[in-house]
């Protein structure tokens, strides 16, 4: 048998109606999907996508890093390679807060505590990954919306920078960082 | 588990009709033009490995490190061409989508599939996605059913990583060795 199928099992769409489908979505301002230009520039790509929501600055992403790291030039590399480092809890807050003042540093504390929080703006979540060697391994992904799924449950949109599209995501999910660590931070109105 | 699925367990039609059922809430038809076709294809289950095991084990304890917690990557095509992936556990009560996903990882996978086919026409391996969150790295796993060579497909890799080539056939030696020179990539440190 070969490792690829020659076929497949349909799906067939959910056949809900286009007005109970938009009721179902918690509205949220239009976060584009920004990928991170180096590895470690998750926080700058979270930066980066809440500015473009908000039509403030529209800093590359080797601008928002100098600025933020307090670097003397992070552009000119092709690589970006002079730049490419973590930011902290502190500097990530700065960053957040240099675009949305009113953005607070918590713990996640539950769905009924995201949902809510949904309602003034995307949310940065913290994933701190299992099994790490060398120092420790945390990946920021912004939550721009939430949709109900049949039988009662949500799923949540993720723009996760490391990826290359936005992905949905059940709360269980979100809080296991994809079966692979934990939620342990979050920013919310941002 | 700390193995494979058994070979009883690799039978990929009771995850997909599963899945094609589950998928339906997810994709409303609001979402869709008429006349696309989405199908479930393809269904690997998903492991994974401690980063620090690159660094004290061989390739025998490498693999008996490799840890399944049920999970599966459910391939999506789009009027049979790759479109995305859910990922779906089976629990008691039936196969639970978790997540759903357009990301080009599904375009990887279907590609290093066709290598792998082309490489291996036999039936004497079976496909594995290994994943290693804190170093960004995800891989297709080719292991052998009894005796044999493992392969492995770097799917996924940090964009400084040049050592690690995406796409290509290569030994799992060979790759445990070179992922012994791979950092983990911090992102924010929680501190």
């Amino acid at each position: 048998m070969p490792f690829k199928c020659a076929t497949g099992v349909r799906i067939e769409p959910a056949a809900m109606p286009a007005a109970t489908w938009a009721a179902a979505a918690v509205a949220v301002r239009r976060y584009p999907f920004l990928r991170q230009r180096t590895d470690n520039w998750c926080w700058v790509a979270c930066v980066a996508m809440v500015e473009a929501a908000w039509n403030v600055a529209a800093r590359s992403q080797c601008e928002i890093a100098r600025d933020e790291l307090g670097a003397a030039d992070c552009c000119s590399s092709p690589g970006f390679e002079a730049c490419d480092e973590p930011a902290n809890l502190a500097g990530m807050t700065i960053a957040l807060r240099n675009v949305r003042p009113q953005a607070i540093s918590t713990l996640p504390v539950g769905e009924p505590w995201l949902q809510g929080q949904l309602a003034h703006g995307a949310i940065a979540a913290l994933w701190e990954w299992d099994d790490h060697s060398g120092g420790p391994a945390c990946h920021v992904v912004l939550i721009v919306g939430s949709r109900a799924l049949s039988a009662g449950r949500i799923a949540y949109a993720v723009n996760d920078p490391w990826l290359t599209a936005p992905d949905e995501l059940t709360y269980d999910e979100l809080m296991s960082a994809r079966g692979a660590g934990r939620w342990t931070y979050a920013w919310t109105h941002v | 588990m700390n193995a494979p699925p058994a070979r009883d367990d690799w039978d990929v039609e009771r995850i997909r009709g599963p899945a094609a059922s589950g998928l339906r809430s997810w994709f409303p038809s609001p979402d869709l033009p008429d006349g696309v076709r989405l199908e479930v294809a393809e269904c690997l289950p998903v492991f994974a490995v401690a980063a620090t095991r690159f660094h004290d084990a061989g390739l025998d304890g490498l693999l008996s490190s490799l840890t399944w917690d049920g999970r599966w990557h459910v391939q999506i095509h789009r009027d049979g061409v790759a479109h995305g992936y859910a990922r779906a556990v089976e629990t008691p009560a039936g196969l639970r989508i978790l997540s759903c996903s357009r990301d080009g990882l599904a375009a990887d996978i279907d590609a290093a599939l066709d290598a792998a086919d082309r490489a291996l026409p036999d039936d004497t391996h079976f496909a594995l996605l290994v994943e290693v969150k804190p170093m960004a790295i995800s891989v297709l796993m080719l292991v052998p059913h009894d005796q044999g060579t493992c392969w492995v497909v770097v799917l996924r890799v940090p964009h400084r990583i040049a050592f690690l080539p995406r796409g290509m056939l290569i030994g799992a030696g060979a790759f445990l060795e070179r992922m012994r020179a791979v950092p983990v990539v911090r992102g924010v440190d929680p501190v």
